[in-house]
């Protein structure tokens, strides 16, 4: 059973703090959106497979993201093969058709372009389970609200986050019960039959989650929320010279990228 | 990078002024919002500090509505018409605000799942003084507190989530009593629990009503234990208040409780079964140690 995303270890990932984590989460991504030669951002998913493995994060759940998002990823690479307008020609295979705007050829900046593409996304995708795997949401709600993020805001997204892995656990249970109950399997049939069975699965779901978000909202509000006062936290974080470093070399590295861009 | 906030003072804990009752219902009619009869139609009743009250009736009765009432829940947070004054600890509930009021009555519902959403006991235990402002230092001692007292040491930094329902349910009870309230609510705290978790749960609230005084509105189907430890049962039915009475008056009137649909304790159960034979049963037992006498006492005399 799923309960949360957060996976208690003692690594070097996991001890350093929530706001520096962050930190170095957005400059990854930033570089990842300023420099596009597939080389570079071949050096980030350097860097965060690295921290996967540093993190000691079960491989398994990286596998599932390339399985996932592969046809996608391959989808978009092709997308950019035949469509990109380069200069350097590799393969010539047919006459242009501009209808739809095809040059004919597959060049050398389409291909570059295209992995870009691929490995930006690989980026994007696996950097942000690095962050909530390594960090406890009351660790991360607690950056938000130093980031100066409205607390209000902080709690909604991070109890969001928490809830997922219960909605996802009632999900399977109100499956089970429906695949018992007769109702049609969800992966086979037709499509009318399919949903179907989908409108099975959601109208519990939604009723449920509706009924336990009332409960939850008076749960909140009978203890203080929203009271008309700075909130304390019980939980204390601090930055120490490790979290500095990262802090500081996340800038350096910003700046070389915009250097490597613009420079 | 260190953003050091500066405290403006914490929530004060409003005194109640010259308090004879912990409750005082008075001629409530509630209405919620899109529907057209009253979930509440004139509920007055007053309970005195340290009583312990159950609150008793079928399904759809208004138990839920009354409890939300008790601590501002309804109408601020439901909206709806409401008539009539509900004064908690000597705080009008239409003059003070939930937080506020949060500091004198705990309310614990049903669904233990569904009112913890922190990542661990700790969190989940501090998060009401924390939105109170209160400083760590007493935040911490608050929530040991809580914990010693709903017999949870030691879970501290378990989630919520991988705790037994019992245990979970304990967990929110903990979560009001750091707040330190005069005042107890509790919707069906173990309606959704096994008979080892409502047990522990219903130990717990025992216990905080005779060691610490604390004043206790109970709503349960756990007539076992209302017949045990209650000072006195209110019934709810259709949204009115049909009967306020001591446990031994409600439970041996076999009229009221057909008609409200309520289940007896066992003993009561079984007590009206051998008075239907024909046993002459003299003084009914509404609890076992009380049954364990009287049944003695038929026994000597022959029955
Ligand atoms: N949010 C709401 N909006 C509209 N009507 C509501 C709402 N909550 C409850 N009601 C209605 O108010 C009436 C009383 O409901 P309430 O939940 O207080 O009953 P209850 O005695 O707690 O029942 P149960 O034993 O099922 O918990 C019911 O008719 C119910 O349908
Ligand atoms: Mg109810």
């Amino acid at each position: 059973m799923a309960t949360s995303a957060f996976i208690p270890a003692n690594t070097f990932l996991h001890r350093l703090d929530a706001r520096s984590k962050l930190i170095a989460l957005l400059t990854i991504l930033a570089i990842a959106m300023i420099l596009d030669h597939p080389v570079y951002i071949l050096g980030l998913l350097g860097i965060v497979l690295f921290s996967w493995l540093a993190a000691r994060l079960p491989l398994n759940f990286l596998g599932n993201i390339f399985k996932y998002f592969s046809g996608i990823a391959l989808l978009i690479f092709c997308i950019q093969l035949f469509f990109y307008p380069g200069e350097i020609y590799l393969l010539h295979l047919s006459r242009p058709i501009p209808l739809i705007g095809f040059s004919g050829y597959i060049s050398l900046e389409g291909v570059l372009y295209g992995l870009a593409l691929i490995l930006r996304l690989i980026v994007i995708l696996t950097i942000a389970p690095l962050l909530v795997m390594t960090t406890p949401l009351s660790e991360l709600m607690l950056a938000l609200v130093k980031f100066k993020i409205p607390y209000r805001f902080a709690f909604i997204l991070t109890t969001a986050m928490s809830l997922l892995p219960s909605i996802q656990n009632r999900a399977e249970l109100i499956q089970q019960a429906q695949l018992c109950r007769g109702v049609a399997d969800f992966e086979q049939g037709n499509l009318i039959l399919r949903l179907r069975a989908s409108a099975s699965l959601l109208i519990p779901l939604i009723l449920g989650a509706f009924r336990d978000s009332q409960t939850l909202e008076v749960a909140i509000s009978s203890r203080a929320f929203g009271a008309p006062v700075q909130r304390t936290y019980l939980l204390e974080t601090h930055l120490r010279p490790v979290d500095y470093s990262l802090i500081m070399a996340s800038g350096l590295l910003l700046l070389f990228s915009l250097w490597i861009r613009w420079g | 990078m260190i953003l050091i906030a500066s405290h403006p003072p914490r929530l004060p804990k409003e005194k109640s002024v010259s308090m004879s009752w912990m409750i005082d219902v008075a001629h409530v009619t509630y209405t919620y919002p899109n529907t057209e009869r009253p979930a509440l139609e004139s509920i007055s009743f007053q309970v005195p500090p340290g009583q312990f009250v159950a609150l008793l009736g079928p399904t759809s009765a208004g138990k839920s509505t009354l409890c939300y009432c008790l601590n501002g829940v309804v109408p601020r947070l439901f909206g709806g018409e409401m008539k009539g004054k509900v004064v908690v600890a000597g705080l009008d509930t239409y003059e003070h605000e939930i937080p506020v009021l949060a500091q004198h009555v705990g309310l614990v519902l049903q669904n233990a799942r569904s009112q913890l959403f922190n990542v661990t006991v700790l969190s989940e235990v501090a998060f009401g003084c924390e939105n109170l402002g209160m400083p760590p230092e007493e935040i911490r001692q608050r929530v040991t507190e809580a914990l010693a007292l709903t017999e949870l040491h030691g879970l501290e930094d378990r989630q919520p989530s991988t705790l037994s329902g019992g245990q979970q349910q304990r967990v929110a009870i903990a979560c009001v009593l750091a707040m330190r309230p005069d005042l107890l609510v509790l919707d069906e705290p173990t309606s959704e629990l096994d008979p080892l978790g409502s047990e522990q749960v219903m130990k717990i609230v025992a216990r905080l009503n005779r060691e610490l005084g604390k004043t206790i509105l109970l709503v349960t189907h756990d007539t076992d234990f209302v017949a045990r430890f209650a000072d006195r049962v209110l019934v709810l039915y259709q949204g009115h208040l049909v009967e306020d009475n001591t446990p031994r008056n409600v439970f041996t009137n076999q009229t009221l409780l057909q008609q409200y649909r309520i289940r007896p304790p066992q003993v009561c159960e079984i007590t009206f079964e051998l008075l239907s034979r024909g046993t002459p049963v003299t003084q009914m037992p509404i609890t076992i140690d009380e049954a364990v006498e009287v049944f003695k006492r038929l026994e000597k005399d022959g029955q």
